[in-house]
């Protein structure tokens, strides 16, 4: 029966880990000095080794040798071990077995000693999902268990762990596999398997596995199954569903450009290819986080062709505009995943950033400080071009509108009498001017304004009685949708962003 | 149906049939990709091809096994679906492990739909299982949102791609169904057959192009009309919608080819999309229906 790389390839003893040298180091040495601990948690990402470890932690307690650092692999207890069939081996799934039931029963069984091997293991893998009342139940007997006893717990996410139950174990962090180390694994597996693949193809998926073992590994099994003779990087590209590099350096170029279309339909022809969107934008932070690096001169792990590549195309970009774009890029990925058209979307994304300038933020506050200030959001520009001059003294027009504020929402309050939603909707309008015979009242929507206006007479009977003279209601719109009224500021900044406008407080 | 029959995703069945070739069967599959791509049929096609008499790498849809399987009566073959909640639950999970401790005759095969459903306890209990099931059982996980899962769930999965189909496969199976319009469903899909279909059942598109078209005003008027019309449908055509509108303002093809797309300035498509993005998230996070109609009504850039 066939079993995949990643089950096959299991390392059996501590030496055969790869990458963890900081941890197998240091349960060696404890296991060969005798001070073994009586639990361990085993924290760090998917695909690097923990519950491996774990076993191979458990064979070197009860290897016949033993305790050993070099587990044998061959006595009756360490086989056991490797087919999962000890008794005194207990591997508990903690994501299953979650309950404070599962736990009074472990603990239960622990006060047993072991039936023929020298400790009773327990490993716990996932050990975060156990509930807290499960914790709770664990924390005396992890306090101070009996001294047959050793637990080893395995999780992928230590903070979900409570303080207590880290306090009393010997802690392991598990790193990241690096790329080195993966693709040295990769390739003792292609030796032993025979199997002939391009290096660049190897180097891919080394890359792609982001440093988990088991991903690399599940990938090349993939590989072997997809592919008849040699396997080449275009393989590897076609079914991991990647595209070319080349796509996103000319997506950047484009975008340099500012050339649209050519973004878009390049865009558009990838998706059809069957390239997810998701992939598409990941691959192209991707690309900026290379161009960002080799602009700032860090080393990265590339080989220096490749590297002339980027730095090429880096020259085009300045690495606050790489930075500003990765942001937006990273906000745009995290939406993505609500989207039932991520392509759609994707084209959005591509269309925004290319018609998207960069400006220097200096060149900014210049040209705005050159704008003309005015504090008056929509200047009034009456109907009949009647001017409504006031006195240029300070504080006057502030102190004038305020009488006016006050004067309408009388004439709000008077109507409610005859109309609740009429008056809801007057108490909408902004009264920013008044002469002899008329006062002018604006709104923001042209709907509210179109109700109020077929009410016109009722309103002006109220406001001639407050004011106690004659008065005409002039009504105006302030909205957005026709440029003329808008501030020349406004108008001005709009511009220098190629900005739109989404919403405007009241 | 047997992997010949299913059209397109030529690498996925590629893969397969030659994971089944070589005797390299992986005992956990992810399939990804949008909705309505054919994961499903292809997750099917793959039990039958593994339990099928005649052997070889693809199913006979003659014998036995190949039958029972299309009729879902092998015992072998389960397949597990989100329930009417829209999740699958830890219950769900713990029953597939009993299943998996028992032998089989043959291969077992377990196909667990739309696997991005599973709630957080689930995706959890279900790692163990993953990672090393009994030889004699292929699990496999068919998602169109992978990035709901765990990493941890994908990391043990052998992962395979499913494309979008072509327009011209869309329209060939709309045809074959003896669908009217194939060709405008076809364009209109986004390479979604199920999409095609839900399409021809609603209004929703032509709805959603007036209501666009309407002012400020007259949209109000009629946003308690709406009330029918299955709301995440008619976003989704409003969005395909402006996407339209992006596409004809750079020149490129439009997808509502019988619809007459205007060309509007940036600025407004732009808000636009952002105003339906912003509802499409509202309506994740359960705000009232009929709030995001009137949010939409008030906040659409007016087309006139």
């Amino acid at each position: 029966m066939y079993t995949v790389f990643a089950r096959k390839y299991r390392p059996r003893n501590f030496d055969e880990i790869i990458g963890q040298q900081h941890c197998t180091t240091t349960l060696k040495n404890a296991i060969s000095k005798g001070r073994i601990a009586h639990a361990y948690l085993f924290a760090g990402p998917r695909g690097v080794g923990k519950t491996t470890t774990a076993r191979i932690l458990a064979k070197a307690l009860n290897c016949d040798n033993g305790p050993t650092p070099d587990p044998c692999n061959e006595c009756t207890h360490c086989k056991e071990i490797l087919q999962g069939n000890s008794v005194d081996v207990i591997e508990i799934d903690g994501a299953s077995n979650r309950g404070i039931d599962e736990i009074r029963n472990l603990r239960e069984n622990a006060r047993y000693t072991p039936s023929s091997s020298r400790y009773k293991v327990y490993i716990i893998d996932e050990v975060h999902m156990l509930t807290i009342h499960a914790f709770n139940a664990l924390l005396k007997i992890l306090e101070e268990p009996p001294p047959h006893i050793v637990f080893i717990f395995a999780t992928t996410q230590p903070h979900k762990v409570p303080q207590t139950i880290l306090s009393r174990c010997q802690r392991f962090n598990f790193r990241k596999i690096g790329f080195e180390d993966t693709l040295g694994m990769l390739k003792v597996i292609i030796e032993k398997e025979n199997i002939k693949i391009e290096e660049s193809a190897l180097k891919l998926i080394a890359q792609k596995a982001d440093g988990a073992l088991r991903d690399a590994e599940g990938m090349l099994d993939q590989l072997v199954a997809y592919s008849d003779t040699l396997i080449k990087e275009e393989d590897v590209r076609n079914v991991l569903g990647l595209p070319r590099d080349d796509v996103f350096f000319n997506i950047q170029s484009y975008i340099v450009k500012g050339d649209t279309k050519e973004v878009l339909s390049l865009v558009q022809q990838m998706t059809v290819s069957g390239i997810s969107p998701e992939e598409m934008l990941t691959g192209f932070l991707e690309h900026l986080r290379l161009l960002l690096l080799v602009n700032t001169n860090v080393k990265v792990d590339i080989p220096p062709k490749e590297r002339e590549r980027y730095t090429n195309a880096g020259s085009q970009l300045s690495s606050d505009v790489i930075l500003r774009i990765m942001r937006f890029l990273l906000e745009a990925r995290r939406e993505m995943r609500y989207s039932e058209n991520p392509d759609i979307y994707l084209l959005e994304i591509m269309a925004r950033l290319s018609t998207f300038k960069a400006v220097p933020i200096e060149e900014i506050i210049e040209s705005l400080e050159a704008t003309p200030y005015s504090t008056e959001r929509h200047p009034v520009v009456s109907e009949k071009k009647e001017s409504y001059e006031t006195d240029k003294i300070p504080g006057y027009e502030t102190k004038q509108k305020d009488a006016l504020k006050e004067m309408w929402k009388k004439v709000a309050g008077a109507v409610e009498k005859d109309s609740k939603t009429l008056a809801s909707i007057i108490a909408l309008g902004k009264p920013v001017a008044m002469n002899d015979d008329s006062m002018v009242v604006e709104f923001q929507k042209g709907f509210h304004r179109e109700s109020v206006k077929d009410n016109k007479k009722l309103v002006e009977k109220h406001l001639s009685k407050i004011a106690g003279r004659n008065l005409r209601v002039v009504f105006k719109e302030g909205g957005i949708r026709t440029t003329e009224k808008e501030s020349a500021m406004l108008k001005k900044a709009l511009e220098l962003f190629s900005a739109e406008v989404l919403s405007r407080g009241g | 149906m047997s992997f010949n029959d299913i059209i397109g995703q030529e690498l996925a069945k590629d893969i397969l049939r030659k994971d089944i070739g070589k005797e390299r069967v992986s005992s956990s599959y992810l399939f990804v990709g949008p909705k309505g791509v054919g994961k499903k049929l292809t997750a099917i096609s793959l039990a039958k091809a593994l339990n099928c008499f005649k052997g070889g790498v693809d199913s006979c849809d003659e014998c036995a096994n190949c039958r029972l399987i299309d009729k879902g009566n092998f015992p072998d073959c389960i397949t597990v679906s989100p329930d009417e909640k829209g999740s699958i639950k830890i219950e769900m999970i713990r029953e597939i492990k009993q299943t998996v401790s028992l032998r089989t005759m043959g291969r077992r095969v377990i196909i667990i739909e739309d696997a991005d459903t599973m709630t957080e306890e689930a995706q959890n209990a279900f790692l163990k299982t993953l990672e090393e099931p009994p030889l004699d059982t292929t699990i496999i996980l068919t998602s169109s949102k992978p990035k709901h899962l765990f990493q941890t769930i994908i990391s043990r999965c052998k992962l395979v791609k499913f494309r979008r189909l072509s327009n011209s496969e869309v329209k060939k199976l709309l045809e074959t169904r003896k669908v009217k319009n194939a060709e405008l469903l076809a364009n209109l899909s986004g390479g979604s057959m199920e999409r095609a279909l839900s399409l021809l059942e609603s209004g929703a598109r032509k709805i959603a192009f007036k209501f666009a078209n309407l002012t400020v005003r007259k949209r109000l008027f009629i946003v308690g009309n709406l009330r029918t019309t299955p709301i995440e449908e008619f976003l989704d055509s409003l969005y395909i919608f402006y996407g339209d509108m992006l596409a004809k303002h750079f020149g490129l093809q439009v997808r509502n080819t019988d619809l007459e797309i205007v060309d509007k300035e940036l600025s407004c498509i732009f808000s636009g999309m952002n105003i339906i993005r912003r509802a499409v998230l509202a309506l994740n996070h359960n705000v009232n229906s009929d709030n995001i109609l009137y949010y939409l009504a008030y906040n659409l850039p007016e087309m006139g």
